[in-house]
């Protein structure tokens, strides 16, 4: 498991109070009955952490499988540089 | 009628504006080199606040104070008010603010943590307090009967307005400056709305398919409110007839609008007036353009009027001056006054097309003349907090 994954699994299972074990990478937060003012409080969670911002409207991000989230945080990450 | 609006300084100017479905909503200003996402918001144009006030008042005055005093001056000219000792201790001044003296705690804040500078203005605190905008007007004109805020979000200048009309019905007072200001764009206030993601980036479009959400405005808008006894009494020019006020709580989520509590304010609205749904010709809509509120706007208002839902016209004048929070009701109700006095329903603009969850005459892009009777303005608030005000022709 990434670091990322292993983070964003943390943040989700802490900011919505739902056990780590049923968050899994197939997941998508409607699935997980994240409701939508849990889910923006996860993105904050996300961009606080990671120190990144991530786009309104992002349907990857948002809308998406907690899978797809990593990736779109990796690929914001990638995007950042190299931490310094 | 008073008002100071991304439309203009006045209710006329304001009015006229809705009437043509202009735009308030533009680049944000005074912000440059903030880092934003959604850099839109519908501000006063032109606005000098040294052309209204001198400079020693001015320290004592956060711009929700200010704009307040500019819609009081207009409403209580325009309605040819004469305040003698009496009528002054009978008069009852009832503002509504969702968040008070946002400037005064942003800079406050700015200096205390971000320059580290440990001295804070010795007036911040009557700045900045939530009942400022009334005291002020209280002061101002020498206003002596029960006077305080009314703090309900983005329904506040609602339930103002509902707070006015109990203290008349009950004897309480005789005439009421009842409204509401906000002056709600400050860089805290726009990361804090930012930030809940449900701002948009492009314009507000609200019930239209492609909205993006909704677009913070400023401003305030005060009324005269008297008795039927009172007003005719003087000889006053009626606008109109404030018939009822319907209140009430969702009690189900902080922020997700419910479809029911929003249709007992509308019901209990009319019931209160006395008024048939099919009377009504007009609502002048919470209509925010966020994806939540305007299809369980449009579920509350089909639940309440029927098929009359198909006939009547709805339109969210926030596409136009922006969501003024808890000055949203009182701008919105310029609009209702005017529908009634004028028979122009004012637009809902920046409409793209249908969202087959929004299937109401949402009055798109241009104004719609038509005679109406009745109409009502709804206000929607953060807690699940509804108001709704009813107002019917005179005369």
């Amino acid at each position: 498991m990434s670091s990322t994954e292993q983070t964003i699994i943390d943040i989700i299972a802490k900011t919505c109070s739902i056990e780590r074990e049923r968050i899994t990478l197939d997941a998508t937060l409607k699935d997980l009955d994240v409701h939508s003012l849990d889910a923006v409080q996860v993105l904050f969670e996300i961009e606080d952490h990671f120190n990144i911002s991530v786009p309104d409207r992002d349907d990857q991000i948002s809308a998406g499988t907690v899978r797809d989230l990593v990736i779109g945080v990796d690929q914001l990450l990638a995007a950042k540089g190299p931490a310094l | 009628m008073g008002c100071v609006s991304a439309l203009g300084l006045s209710a006329a100017a304001t009015w006229a504006a809705m009437r043509e479905g202009r735009a308030g909503i533009a680049p944000l200003s005074g912000f440059e080199g903030s880092d934003l996402r959604t850099p839109i918001a519908a501000q006063l144009k032109g606005y000098r606040p040294t052309a209204h006030f001198d400079e020693k008042r001015l320290l004592l005055l956060d711009p929700v104070s200010q704009y307040a005093l500019l819609a009081a001056r207009e409403a209580v000219a325009q309605a040819g008010l004469q305040f003698g000792d009496e009528l002054a201790e009978q008069t009852a001044v009832v503002i509504g603010t969702g968040i008070g003296g946002a400037s005064t705690q942003d800079q406050m804040a700015r200096r205390l943590y971000g320059e580290g500078n440990p001295r804070v203005h010795p007036m911040a605190i009557v700045r900045a307090m939530a009942n400022a905008p009334a005291a002020q007007i209280s002061l101002e004109i020498g206003l002596r009967g029960p006077v305080f805020a009314v703090a309900s979000a983005c329904a506040s200048a609602n339930h103002a307005f509902a707070q006015a009309l109990l203290l008349l019905k009950s004897g309480a007072a005789t005439a009421a400056l009842a409204g509401g200001s906000e002056a709600c764009i400050t860089l805290g206030s726009f990361k804090a709305w930012e930030a809940m993601r449900v701002l948009a980036d492009d314009t507000c479009r609200p019930f239209s398919k492609g909205r993006r959400g909704l677009v913070l405005g400023e401003g305030a808008a005060i009324f005269v409110l008297e008795t039927l006894e009172h007003a005719q009494a003087r000889g006053a020019t009626i606008l109109a007839e404030m018939a009822g006020a319907g209140m009430s709580a969702d009690a189900a989520d902080i922020v997700m609008p419910d479809a029911g509590g929003a249709a007992r304010a509308m019901r209990t609205a009319l019931a209160q007036g006395g008024i048939n749904p099919q009377q009504v010709g007009y609502i002048n809509a919470h209509g925010t353009g966020t994806q939540a509120n305007d299809p369980t706007e449009t579920r509350a208002i089909r639940a309440v009027f029927g098929h009359h839902a198909d006939v009547l016209a709805v339109s969210s004048t926030k596409s136009m001056h922006g969501h003024a929070l808890g000055a949203s009701g009182a701008i919105e109700l310029l609009a209702a006054v005017g529908a009634l006095r004028d028979g122009v329903l004012p637009p809902t603009i920046n409409y793209l097309g249908p969202d087959p969850e929004c299937d109401l005459n949402v009055v798109p892009n241009t104004a719609q003349e038509k005679r109406v009777e009745a109409v009502l303005s709804n206000s929607f608030a953060f807690g699940g907090l509804n108001a709704v005000v009813a107002l019917t022709r005179w005369g």
